[in-house]
């Protein structure tokens, strides 16, 4: 009885929240999005080790919602790997972050490798955080970078699209990002420390507008202009 | 209901791709009502342009102005309203120049606040420094300063057009559109690319962000403005340009009043030294033909107002005949009778064809050319003369404009494409330029070098583009400008590669163009030979020998037989 | 024992490449005891120029070649740097003639958990320095020298199997003298399977010990001893310059290779300096000395070279400076208040161990540091990787970037709407890729953030992604 209870516990899918409030109690150190209902939601923040598994499309400003956080664990100096998976990390993006010299970009062309290289540079010791994107993830795989992760103490993000893994993953932090109605939502399937959570509006400005321009034809030629971006 | 208000010619070197006609010619033809040729810290192209409307009856009015950087955070554009503006202008052109080296120039926040009439167009730099800048044209600038506004596709307009209307709205200055016009078409980009390159002795495909990401730097259609400015910053610039007033024709020469004694006006004194001249020149009293070419010459320089400018060189030939220099004048207003008798030159009128006609053409309306040539050696001895009776802020030598040449051309343009120099330096020795037939276009193509090649064909597009294009000024070799009052209101003056020159931001033509006058000292070799050979005479023969003596002589039939043997080594002309 | 032998046949002319990128032309090094070709680059070779030519034969084939004297100092300072930067990924090194470094293998093996991880490690470090180099390995160094000297480029995993190759190297691989080398030559002895064949007692009659001596190693049975390479406490390096220097202020550039070295030397022993002191050997002069100071110890390049600088501009030189010497012996421990160096100190190791197992699995180019490329065209920073000529760092920011890009831009099929734009790019004439498009940025329903432009034909491609 005892036996198929503790394979029960054992089994990934299990929340085993008693881990968690340990943790939790630990005042573990947080790390803060700079999104106050986020935050609040969280915790206080991204514990700062372990994995974060957000589940967004690349190009969805994930890694815009991650400039506080990766910030803050730059400060420790030790690198940064990225690795991409089918795109291509723009090296001119990057020299844009306050952590270039810090950013190894490591390329794979197969989830396997990347989840090797990923567990490689936890364990080395050498790495403050690694930003992984993969198509798809095991929950099994997951758990054991978390562990890895929690032990060599390295903030793995992991980016992957999310309908393919329909429970909560046994991470940190699981949360989604979704968009409507011209508004930025975050759901959170699982945090340690804190209630799951829907609906969490964000603010996630765009990269850019034409605000300024669309504003200047306003005020000063009386017609709006219908197109501002037809200029020849 | 456009004006271009910040545009740069050629003249900007190695930055701006169209020469300043093209400029003109370009923007009347897009029907701009203005447009304003500003080149960095300098008015030399300015003059092109203005002789270009004229010719062609441009429906255009062109702004004299020129921008400046001061430190990398601040450009701004000055133009000139008026005349005293554009005296205002010369100065610290003339300023910002003279504190740098030849080729560069230092502006100073000083020079900006002594600006009174100038208007300004200022071009923020978009950074924290902007708001500190902005107190400053407020302080200084207040109803007299715009912020020039670009949208030049690059990725900046929107935080441009941004933080341009908060210092706008904060600090009340109007906004106005500009384009900051490089070139007249689109397809100047490759020119100015090139350009960029030779000027940081680059290559094009090393500019990277640094080049021109496109080809929106150029004079523009009405149609394409009005899509990317709101209509009330084109028509800003219009209402600018009708607050400049002032024409390049307004400019007028004064000659340095202290050529005349008191007592008498410049053309009595003319008069009377023409006369004392006659005395000299015709021992037996004057036939009645030369007495009534005399009258004639005298008439013509009195009404086209030249007294002045006989007189300025009278006084210098007088200088240089005391000191024992020997001079020769020429050129078509030295072979007149009042220059004999002024002893300007020393060709007796009675024994050549002195056609009159030659002298002064009322109806050409260009200036008197009188070109006095010294010895060589002593030719420094007058400059020092002209600057010490004038002073230096009265006097400097007319610029030359150098252009890039073909061999120049081709070379830089070679080397900003990337070409190795050995093989261009290959290439040219290759070439036969003396031959008139074939071009070295077709050269190049008979060196078995494939034309249609990319590199190639660039090549030799963008040379043909280049040559002819101005690189730098610098002294032309003896046309001496000297006037009334400080020559910097006139003309911005800067320092040449000689030490203790200075040189204006004009060249003869431009000068010539102005009705703006010259004195050409020359040197000349062969009369410190001659020198020589009078001294060596009067050592042998003890026989004093001059120049008038000699062509008082008339032809010499041994001279002429020597000639004919083509016994003529060392002789320099034969008329 | 396994030992790594790494042959750098070019030294000089990697180090004067280094310093003249300019210099497209054939250039060759050489010896001025007997005026000839030593070294030579690759564009001499295409004009027909061979090792061993006379000067005039040089000259004669190709006038402009760029001719540039063999330094023995010069060799030796290089190769100390380079044994000072392996020193930091291995610690048995042995310095062999002016152009050679021996490396143990045997504990590599181990603390790299594979030799393969350690090689993938050590040929990145060779060429971040860009120096020309051959390597072979084998039981003794004379065995792993004969085969870096043949061009073999291979380690084994056991140095017993290096043999086979080395049974067909010729004798002019080896260390053996030319007179000994022709009088084999002369009894049909080519290569060194036919030497080691031979009974080495008969040898002993007719060649003396040193001979034997080499024979042993060469066998594999006895190394002979060589002392252990270890970096200086001080750090002293001497350049030649490539042509004589007039001006003080134009030494900069060179002083800027060697300070480099000095920086990345004390950085990562965790040392700081706050005196240099230069030598200059001027050529019709004594050398003329000169320290520069800095108000507090450190190791930072760019303020170092920036105090150089000013001194520069101040000194007066006598005559033309032909060399010069960088020596810096006062040396301290850095800050140890700054905890993250010392983190940092330790991660060097962890990350040496973490390249190496990443390009030994992954392949030598899956690792990027990230530079900046400065193109307009984003094309460019895609293959940037290999192909691109680095271009100097540019001085405008590099504008709006999204964080991802497509290798190949795709067409753009879905619905979208434009938030942002158009930034024109239309340059690139100068080669075969000319660009003329608009760049947007547009929303898709999903929220997704398109990078997309439209070309001169109409049609819209999605190019990247904002992360």
């Amino acid at each position: 009885m005892s036996s198929s209870i503790s394979s029960l516990i054992k089994h990934p899918l299990v929340f085993r929240g008693r881990d968690h409030r340990h943790s939790a109690d630990d005042s573990e150190l947080r790390l803060p999005f700079g999104q106050a209902n986020l935050d609040k939601a969280c915790a206080g923040g991204v514990p700062a080790s372990g994995v974060l598994s957000i589940r967004a499309l690349a190009g969805q400003g994930e890694l815009q919602l991650l400039n506080n956080v990766l910030l803050q664990k730059a400060g420790t100096q030790k690198r940064i790997i990225w690795l991409p998976i089918r795109l291509h990390l723009n090296p001119n993006w990057m020299c844009q972050t306050p952590y270039p010299q810090q950013s190894w970009v490591v390329n794979t062309t197969n989830e396997a490798d990347a989840l090797w290289a990923c567990e490689q540079a936890i364990r080395s010791q050498a790495c403050c955080s690694v930003v992984i994107y993969l198509a798809q993830v095991e929950p099994k795989a997951a758990r054991r970078l978390q562990v890895l992760a929690r032990q060599y103490d390295c903030l793995v993000v992991l980016v992957h699209p999310g309908y393919r893994s329909p429970g909560a993953l046994p991470v940190n932090i699981d949360m989604e990002l979704s968009f409507s109605a011209r508004q930025w939502f975050v759901h959170l399937h699982r945090v340690t420390g804190a209630w799951p959570q829907q609906h969490i509006a964000i603010d996630h400005p765009l990269p850019a507008s034409n605000s300024a321009i669309v504003n200047a034809f306003r005020q000063y030629s009386n017609s709006a202009a219908t197109a501002i971006h037809e200029v020849s | 209901m456009f004006a271009e208000l910040v545009c740069q010619s050629n003249f900007s070197f190695l930055e701006g791709a169209s020469h300043p006609e093209e400029l003109v010619n370009t923007a009347a033809f897009l029907g701009y009502e203005a447009i304003s040729i500003c080149d960095e810290c300098s008015v030399a192209g300015v003059v092109r342009a203005h002789v270009e409307i004229k010719a062609n009856g441009l429906p255009i009015k062109l702004i004299v102005g020129s921008v400046f950087q001061l430190a990398p955070d601040l450009r701004v554009c000055l133009l000139c309203p008026d005349k005293t503006a554009y005296a205002e202008l010369c100065r610290i052109i003339t300023n910002a120049r003279r504190r740098s080296e030849k080729g560069h120039y230092a502006l100073s926040e000083w020079d900006l606040k002594s600006v009174k009439s100038c208007l300004a167009i200022w071009l923020p730099a978009y950074n924290d420094n902007d708001r500190q800048w902005a107190e400053f044209f407020a302080k200084f600038f207040s109803e007299r300063c715009w912020i020039g506004v670009s949208r030049l596709l690059n990725g900046n307009d929107n935080a441009h057009f941004a933080a341009a209307m908060s210092l706008s709205e904060e600090f009340c200055f109007p906004l106005v559109a500009t384009n900051q016009a490089l070139f007249h078409h689109p397809d100047r980009q490759h020119t100015q690319h090139v350009l960029h390159a030779i000027r940081t002795r680059s290559t094009v495909a090393d500019l990277g962000r640094d080049g021109l990401p496109n080809q929106e730097r150029s004079l523009k259609p009405l149609t394409k403005l009005t899509r990317l400015y709101p209509k009330a910053w084109l028509s800003e610039s219009v209402s600018i340009a009708s607050l400049c007033q002032f024409n390049l024709d307004e400019l007028k020469y004064q000659y340095p009043s202290e050529l005349v004694p008191d007592g008498y006006t410049a053309t009595s004194y003319l008069r009377h030294c023409v006369e004392t001249g006659i005395t000299k020149r015709f021992k037996q009293g004057v036939p009645e033909a030369i007495r009534e070419t005399i009258e004639k010459e005298l008439a013509l320089i009195h009404s086209e107002q030249f007294e002045y400018f006989f007189l300025t060189i009278y006084d210098i030939v007088q200088f240089a005949k005391k000191q024992g220099i020997l001079y020769q004048g020429r050129g078509s207003a030295a072979n007149s009778i009042v220059c004999y008798c002024l002893e300007i030159t020393a060709v007796d009128p009675r024994q050549i064809n002195v056609l009159f006609e030659r002298f002064i053409s009322k109806e050409r309306n260009e200036p008197p050319d009188i070109d006095v040539d010294f010895e060589h050696e002593r030719r420094e001895e007058v400059i020092q003369y002209i600057y010490a009776k004038y002073g230096r802020e009265r006097t400097a030598l007319a610029a030359s404009v150098s252009t890039f040449r073909f061999k120049s051309a081709f070379r830089e343009v070679g080397k900003a494409l990337g070409l190795p120099e050995s093989l261009l330096g290959y290439w040219l020795k290759q070439f036969n330029l003396r031959d008139r037939t074939l071009g070295w276009q077709s050269q190049l193509q008979e060196l078995g070098i494939d034309q249609d090649g990319r590199t190639v064909k660039q090549l030799i597009n963008l040379t043909e583009d280049i040559i002819g294009f101005p690189r730098h000024l610098s002294q032309h070799v003896g046309d001496f400008v000297i006037s009334a009052g400080p020559l910097y209101e006139l003309v911005p003056v800067e320092n040449a590669a000689m030490a203790e020159r200075s040189v204006i931001q004009w060249d003869k033509d431009d000068l010539e163009s102005l009705g703006l006058l010259k004195v050409d000292v020359l040197a000349l070799g062969m009369l410190t030979a001659i020198r020589k050979t009078f001294s060596l005479i009067s050592e042998r023969y003890q026989q004093d020998i001059s120049i008038p003596f000699i062509s008082a002589h008339g032809n010499d039939k041994q001279v002429f037989n020597a000639i004919c043997k083509a016994d003529t080594v060392g002789v320099f002309q034969i008329e | 024992m396994h030992w790594l032998y790494l042959h750098f046949p070019r030294l000089q002319l990697d180090l004067f490449e280094q310093l003249h990128p300019e210099q497209t032309g054939p250039k060759v090094v050489i010896d001025g005891s007997d005026n000839t070709v030593c070294q030579l680059s690759a564009a001499a070779l295409t004009a027909g120029i061979k090792p061993g030519m006379g000067l005039a034969e040089v000259t004669a084939i190709h006038a402009q070649t760029c001719i540039i004297e063999y330094s023995a100092n010069n060799e030796n300072s290089q190769l100390e740097q380079l044994a000072t930067i392996l020193y930091t990924i291995a610690s048995d090194i042995v310095c062999v003639a002016s152009n050679g470094i021996a490396i143990n293998l045997s504990p590599l093996a181990l603390y790299y958990q594979g030799l393969n991880n350690f090689m993938a490690l050590c040929k990145r470090t060779l060429t971040a320095r860009h120096v020309h180099f051959y390597f072979g390995s084998g039981a003794t160094i004379e065995i792993a020298r004969v085969l870096a000297c043949s061009h073999v480029n291979r380690v084994e995993d056991e140095p017993s199997l290096a043999l086979n190759y080395l049974k067909n190297c010729s004798l002019q691989a080896t260390e053996l003298p030319t007179k000994e080398t022709e009088q084999l030559n002369r009894i049909g002895i080519r290569t060194l399977g036919q030497l080691i064949a031979l009974p080495l007692d008969e040898i002993g009659k007719r060649f003396n010990n040193q001979i034997i001596t080499y024979l042993l190693a060469l066998k594999g049975v006895k190394q002979p001893p060589y002392s252990l390479f270890h970096p200086r406490k001080l750090f002293s390096q001497y350049l030649e310059l490539p042509y004589a220097v007039e001006s003080a202020p134009r030494l900069s550039r060179f002083i800027a290779v060697v300070l480099a070295n000095n920086c990345a030397y004390l950085q990562k022993r965790n040392l700081a300096t706050d005196t240099l002191q230069f030598e200059l050997q001027q050529r019709e002069h004594d050398n003329l000395m000169f320290k520069v100071n800095a108000g507090t110890p450190h190791h930072h390049l760019s303020e170092w070279q920036m105090l150089i600088d000013l001194k520069l501009e101040q000194l007066k030189l006598d005559s033309p400076v032909t060399s010069l010497t960088l020596t810096c012996d006062q040396l301290v421990e850095f800050d140890p208040e700054n905890l993250s160096l010392l983190q940092s100190s330790y991660s060097r190791h962890a990350e040496n161990m973490l390249l190496g197992k990443l390009l030994a699995r992954l392949g030598s180019d899956s690792v990027k540091t990230v530079e900046q490329v400065n193109e307009h065209r984003q094309d460019y920073v895609v293959q940037q990787a290999c192909t691109l000529h680095k271009a100097p760092a540019c001085s405008e920011a590099n504008g709006l970037q999204p964080a991802w890009l497509m290798v190949q831009p795709q067409p753009l099929t879905e619905q979208t709407q434009i938030v942002y734009g158009p930034e024109r790019v239309h340059t690139g004439w100068w080669d075969d890729h000319p660009v003329k498009r608009d760049y947007f940025v547009a929303l898709t329903g999903n929220g997704l953030r398109l990078w997309v432009y439209r070309d001169d034909q109409q049609h819209w491609y999605v190019h990247g992604y904002f992360g």
